[in-house]
């Protein structure tokens, strides 16, 4: 697979670049293995490990040339509705930030809805039904039989 | 013995742990029978949950997941064709054929007292045979330890599926994901990059949530709408228990053969539910006078597959308890709930903890009476929910994931890290990379540090990892545990070649 090479090349990159960060720690003490001792391991056994998928990717492509028809709009046609998920999930992240809890979840849950739902208006009322009561039943059963605080917004 | 099983059983008869068992055994006849949703997701959500629970309470719920996440997988596997779980991927072969005959109440009866026979006879084996495995492991070093660890981490291999290079890579991630932070021996903080969420570490739970829940949720978008053209409309729900249960032990060598594969599946690390179902099946398929009325809507179909995955349950809970290596995802995250409850798991587990260890047991054995009386008497509730539309679904348990990663330590940044992960498995698997051997290496990569150091730094000498005999026999079946899925698909490829 082509993408196992970029894979690979990425993979080399960081951990490369992890390595370095390893000499930052204090040096070993007498007798003991410092901290950078495991990681080092690690990241060397990562970046061969990297190698090795770009290498396999060159043997594959021996057996079995590579796909040559990529298309990104056809893969983000493809992935749209979770593209737009994560992009919703991500307002809704800084959203709780700003609107707290409640709020930026009753927006959340609303619109993720209406826009993964087939039949959108005919499915509103449900959509908002079911957005409210599921926030509210979260919101204060965390807060009050769970006693557990959910993140309160700067603005709210 | 029975001082130490009625110690657990008094552990486990007090109203709350009874109440999550019963209401985790509940949680996972629905993850099971939804398909997409997997018991893994299922106990990767309620773990937070736990954590405002007594360690017993929050372990009883969890075997309720996996015990009604085990048998619920049947309910959609046997009405629409489509197994809620991949453990019950060999129920369908029969279980479907027969409710179109008409006998969808029967076959749904029939897979429920198969998952109980095969779950109870798997409790039997974990009750006897955890324990000796736990005080033989009490003698162990820190080259026992690492050697153990070793083999812990060698499941990577045989989790691997397709390409172990890329088992192997996403072991890597996990073990590297758990050097971030404070340095267990020494204190040192260890690629923080002076942001102070990561001065703590990656917390457990939200990396969890956010590679089983949050990735998983994500990928049933791809298929848009969850098809429901093989649904049989109005299905004949009524079904005799006696008469089935008659049927189930008028095939006694099916039952416990199915169970005793189900079991050594489930202790064999790595190997789980999902390959014991198909296995058993296939032995049944085999060891049958009638091998070509298989796949036609007979019982024996159902009782194998179904009697195999429950003792998969007990069969995995017996390295988990005894060693504190997790045989799949699942026993994984119920050693992670132990971990948040501070209890830190491995052979020391029973001897400190022993009524939380045999309360676990006899949780495993009282979930299989709450999940074959909760399933026989809610089937027409369980098979509504199999046709919930995905778009409620997905947008409220994103909101349960949120909350659960941020509730454990109220720490906004944990929330980041369910999405940084979610992001990250979702491509993991997009390009074919395992996500269990991750959390595996979360788990395991302490263990393996603190111990690899501790022996170096007691004596520099290597080959104590090689003449210890304990430690030795770990690396050997280290050895056996890498080699052994070569050896499986040499089989299979020269099975294919002929």
């Amino acid at each position: 697979m082509k993408a196992d090479r970029y894979i690979g090349i990425i993979l080399i990159i960081f951990s490369a670049f992890m390595y370095t960060q390893t000499f930052k720690f204090p040096p070993a003490m007498l007798g003991t293995l410092g901290a950078g001792f495991f990681p080092k391991i690690l990241f060397t056994l990562l970046g061969l490990a990297g190698l090795g998928l770009i290498i396999g990717s060159f043997i594959q492509n021996k057996k079995r040339p590579l796909e040559k028809t990529f298309s990104l709009r056809v893969a983000l046609q493809r992935h749209s509705l979770v593209i737009l998920s994560f992009v919703l999930v991500f307002i809704y992240i800084v959203a709780m930030h700003f609107l707290g809890f409640l709020w930026a979840t009753l927006g959340f849950m609303i619109s993720l809805m209406w826009f993964l739902s087939p039949r959108k208006i005919k499915s509103l009322p449900l959509i908002i039904i079911i957005s409210c009561g599921l926030t509210f039943v979260i919101y204060y059963s965390f807060l009050k039989l769970l006693q557990i605080f959910l993140p309160e917004g700067v603005v709210f | 013995m029975l001082d130490l099983i009625l110690l657990g059983l008094k552990e486990i008869f007090q109203p709350y742990p009874l109440i999550f068992l019963f209401f985790g055994t509940i949680a996972g006849i629905v993850v099971g029978c939804i398909p997409g949703f997997t018991v893994t997701m299922g106990a990767a959500l309620l773990l937070p949950l736990t954590f405002g629970m007594k360690s017993i309470e929050g372990l009883a719920a969890m075997i309720g997941v996996l015990v009604g996440g085990l048998a619920g997988g049947q309910i959609s596997g046997i009405l629409i064709g489509i197994p809620g779980t991949p453990s019950s991927v060999a129920t369908v072969f029969d279980g479907y054929p027969m409710a179109k005959k008409g006998e969808a109440g029967n076959a749904l009866c029939l897979g429920v007292w198969a998952s109980f026979f095969g779950g109870i006879i798997s409790a039997f084996l974990l009750l006897f045979f955890a324990p000796p495995l736990a005080s033989m492991a009490l003698k162990f070093g820190p080259w026992e330890f690492f050697s153990l660890v070793a083999f812990g981490l060698t499941i990577i291999a045989s989790l691997s599926g397709e390409s172990l290079l890329k088992g192997l890579i996403s072991g890597l991630l996990g073990l590297i994901a758990a050097t971030v932070g404070a340095d267990p021996i020494t204190g040192v903080l260890r690629f923080d990059f002076g942001i102070y969420g990561l001065s703590g570490g990656f917390s457990f739970l939200p990396v969890l949530i956010g590679l089983f829940a949050f990735s998983e949720l994500m990928s049933n978008l791809e298929k848009k709408e969850r098809s429901t053209e093989k649904l049989i409309l109005n299905p004949n729900l009524s079904f005799s228990s006696p008469k089935m249960i008659r049927t189930i032990f008028s095939q006694p060598v099916n039952l416990i053969r199915s169970s005793l594969i189900g079991a050594f599946i489930g202790v064999l690390p790595g190997a789980g539910a999902s390959i014991s179902n198909i296995l058993s099946y296939d032995q049944a398929m085999k060891g049958s006078k009638y091998p070509e009325k298989f796949g036609t809507g007979i019982p024996d179909g159902i009782i194998a597959s179904e009697s195999a995955n429950n003792a998969t349950g007990g069969g995995a809970l017996i390295p988990a308890m005894a060693l504190g290596v997790p045989g799949d995802a699942v026993t994984a995250i119920m050693l992670g709930a132990l971990i948040l409850h501070g209890i830190q798991p491995g052979p020391m587990l029973i001897v400190e903890f022993p009524g939380l260890v045999y309360g676990v047991i006899m949780a495993f054995f009282l979930a299989h009476f709450f999940m074959a009386g909760v399933q026989l008497y809610g089937i027409s509730l369980f098979v509504r929910l199999t046709r919930l539309p995905l778009y409620i679904l997905v947008p409220s348990i994103v909101v349960f994931c949120v909350v659960g990663s941020f509730a454990i330590h109220n720490r906004f940044f944990d929330i980041w890290v369910l999405f940084i992960f979610g992001i990250l498995g979702y491509l993991m698997k997009k390009f074919g990379f395992p996500l269990t051997p991750l959390i595996l290496g979360i788990i395991l990569g302490p263990l393996a540090e603190k111990n690899l150091r501790r022996a170096l730094q007691t004596s520099s000498d290597l080959s104590l990892f090689f003449t210890r005999p304990i430690s030795l026999i770990f690396l050997i079946l280290a050895l056996i545990s890498i080699l052994y899925p070569f050896y499986q698909r040499y089989k299979k490829g020269k099975v294919k070649q002929n």
